[in-house]
């Protein structure tokens, strides 16, 4: 079932088209992440959700109702800012109880939701505090009560975790996705964190310039990257331009390169390899390319290799540091190969 | 070194109220420092006098009824200044403050004759009009200052959770702007109690503010009963003025 739909969505400044005919159905249950770059659109999509932003164009469909003309306190949304939002003149259970007082709940059912609000939340007990006495992770797992407490048909994350340090974000980032799931309530999640991305979406909406770039799994944008834009927004990809001629790739320097099937026929293309799935061989190798390896970087677990091919292209290559791996130094002649289904070739 | 700096600042501020207040009990017909002899007689001259009593009256009214004109007025145009784009905001931001840098003797000459073509001249309605104008600006840029301090997304928030626009204001808006509110309505209460320019002008025989009473009287006579009427007022600020002061404006939060 399609909990929310967004048709044709659009949204101008003057001349700057901040959201551009955007275009997503969200099924009931499911977490979308919005992912892309500063400025592409991401806030303002979600504040149209939000009923913050007036759309110029497009409608905004819940369970198939248009609400896109409904006034922000009638949408039964729940929303979760980046700045937390609390009501600092608030305790803690008055924050938590202010939705369910507004949308007319019986008095008498109040606190008993607040509370388990709260302990759904791991802060029973912290109702007497004002929120300036808690910490940034504590402060952002109230207003999460606070929305949850009204079991709304849509929560909206606006970077809600862009505040926090590094460690308590990837926590945080799990108890959302957890909470999520155990309440099923559909959501929409705004980053441009792309690992947060990752782990936390059903879906990954990939934004660029107003436009939805691609819309999929996490393991579908990160294995089979629709654009050039998508294959270099998500992880790192070698990106090498020329030209497809027969089911062929030949690079702009005119070297022929091993690719996969080429959908859009004929025509200028981006052949794009994950530098993991590039192969490393010795030199003089057969079925490889030969190059001279330009630079060698250690990131973490593992080692880039920045291989330099005699007509000029660079490839990057990723290495498991293992011990016992084979490893290369600057200046050292080697071949590099990779698989034809490992690589796409993409539309420019 | 420092504590001598203070005291010596203290001194000089404060000497004039010292002063005042002390020759409000002399038993000479005029005031003289140090007083000699001590008593109340000024302070019953002052209270057998209708005209000066009528004043405070006046005056007090006068100042309330402004004071809650300015402070509903300069708390709605702070809120659409600081929280609405529209076109033209700047120029009027600019243009709401302005009376403050108006010199009030041509604001009161111009009220005097804009008054007169209306037939507001003479008129209670007509004072509490014109030291409205004057003490908005106040009101406005203090609320403005407390309005800039909050979050925006806290009113989203109250409306996302299912709060209209005025449960929004009572309950989040408000609370979170009180300091300014208030600080705008003790200024704008203790500029119109204090007014004499623009009243001179707009204030006809029967609506003579207490300013305007006691700048008449200093005219014609010397005696000690206006230093009796500054020390009733000065421990009245001191009794009543001060204690809000110090509850809502101090300087920390
Ligand atoms: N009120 C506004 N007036 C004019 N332009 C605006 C306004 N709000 C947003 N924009 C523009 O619209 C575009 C999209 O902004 P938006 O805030 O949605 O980006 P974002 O994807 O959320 O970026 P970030 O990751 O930096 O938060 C930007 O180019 C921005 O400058
Ligand atoms: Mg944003």
């Amino acid at each position: 079932m399609i909990d929310l739909e967004l048709q044709n969505l659009t949204k101008t400044y003057g001349t700057t088209t901040a959201v551009d005919d955007v275009n997503l159905a969200v099924e009931a249950g499911e977490l979308v992440a919005f992912l892309g770059p500063s400025g592409c659109g991401k806030t303002t999509t979600l504040r149209m959700v939000a009923g913050f932003i007036e759309p110029t164009a497009g409608a905004i469909l819940v369970r198939g109702n248009d609400i896109t003309d409904l006034k922000p306190n009638h949408r039964d949304m729940g929303m979760v800012f980046q700045s937390y939002a609390l009501f600092p003149h608030m305790t803690v259970e008055r924050n938590v109880a202010f939705g369910l007082v507004a949308r007319g709940v019986p008095r008498a059912d109040i606190a008993p939701k607040v509370s388990a609000a709260l302990d759904l939340v791991g802060l029973a007990g912290f109702g007497d505090r004002y929120p300036k006495q808690l910490s940034g992770g504590q402060q952002q797992r109230v207003a999460l009560a606070r929305v949850l407490a009204l079991k709304p048909k849509l929560l909206l994350f606006d970077e809600p975790l862009s505040n926090l340090d590094a460690k308590l974000r990837v926590q945080m980032r799990h108890e959302i996705r957890e909470l999520q799931k155990g309440v099923g309530i559909t959501s929409l999640f705004v980053t441009h964190d792309q690992e947060e991305a990752m782990t936390i979406a059903d879906r990954i909406a990939v934004m660029n310039n107003g436009r939805i770039d691609q819309i999929g799994t996490p393991a579908e944008i990160y294995d089979h990257p629709r654009t050039r834009f998508v294959a270099d927004f998500i992880g790192t990809s070698n990106l090498i331009d020329g030209r497809v001629a027969g089911g062929r790739f030949v690079s702009k320097s005119g070297l022929e390169l091993p690719c996969g099937p080429a959908k859009a026929g004929d025509g200028e293309a981006v052949l794009a390899v994950r530098p993991e799935k590039v192969e490393l061989a010795d030199a003089g190798s057969p079925d490889a390319l030969s190059g001279k390896v330009t630079r060698v970087t250690k990131l973490g677990g593992l080692i880039e290799y920045a291989a330099t091919l005699p007509t000029g292209e660079i490839v990057l290559i990723h290495q498991q540091d293992r011990s016992g791996a084979k490893t290369r130094a600057l200046g050292d002649d080697i071949a590099v190969s990779w698989r034809p289904e490992d690589s796409r070739l993409l539309t420019i | 070194m420092l504590i001598a700096v203070n005291i010596l600042i203290l001194l000089y501020l404060v000497a004039p109220v010292i002063v005042v207040v002390a020759t409000a009990f002399t038993t000479t017909a005029y005031p003289v420092f140090p007083p000699q002899g001590f008593t109340f007689r000024w302070f019953e001259r002052f209270l057998s006098m209708p005209e000066f009593t009528e004043a405070i009256r006046r005056s007090a009214l006068l100042a309330l009824s402004s004071t809650t004109v300015a402070t509903v007025l300069g708390t709605l145009s702070a809120l659409s200044l600081v929280r609405y784009r529209f076109r033209g905001r700047e120029a009027m931001s600019a243009f709401m403050l302005s009376p403050i840098l108006f010199p009030t003797i041509v604001f009161g000459l111009a009220l005097l004759v804009f008054y007169s073509r209306v037939g507001l001249s003479g008129s209670f309605a007509g004072l509490v009009i014109a030291h409205s104008v004057l003490t908005t600006p106040f009101v406005i840029r203090l609320v403005m200052a407390s309005l800039a301090e909050f979050d925006p997304a806290v009113e989203e928030a109250s409306r996302n959770l299912g709060a209209g626009w005025w449960r929004t204001f009572l309950q989040v808006t408000l609370p979170l702007i009180r300091p300014g509110v208030l600080a705008g309505a003790v200024f704008a209460f203790i500029i119109s109690f204090d007014e004499l320019v623009v009243t001179l002008f707009l204030a006809g025989p029967d609506m003579t503010t207490l300013p305007v009473r006691i700048y008449t009287y200093v005219e014609f006579s010397s005696d000690p009963t206006i230093s009796a009427i500054s020390t009733v007022l000065i421990v009245a600020w001191m009794l009543i003025g001060v204690p809000v002061y110090a509850r809502f404006l101090s300087v920390k939060h």
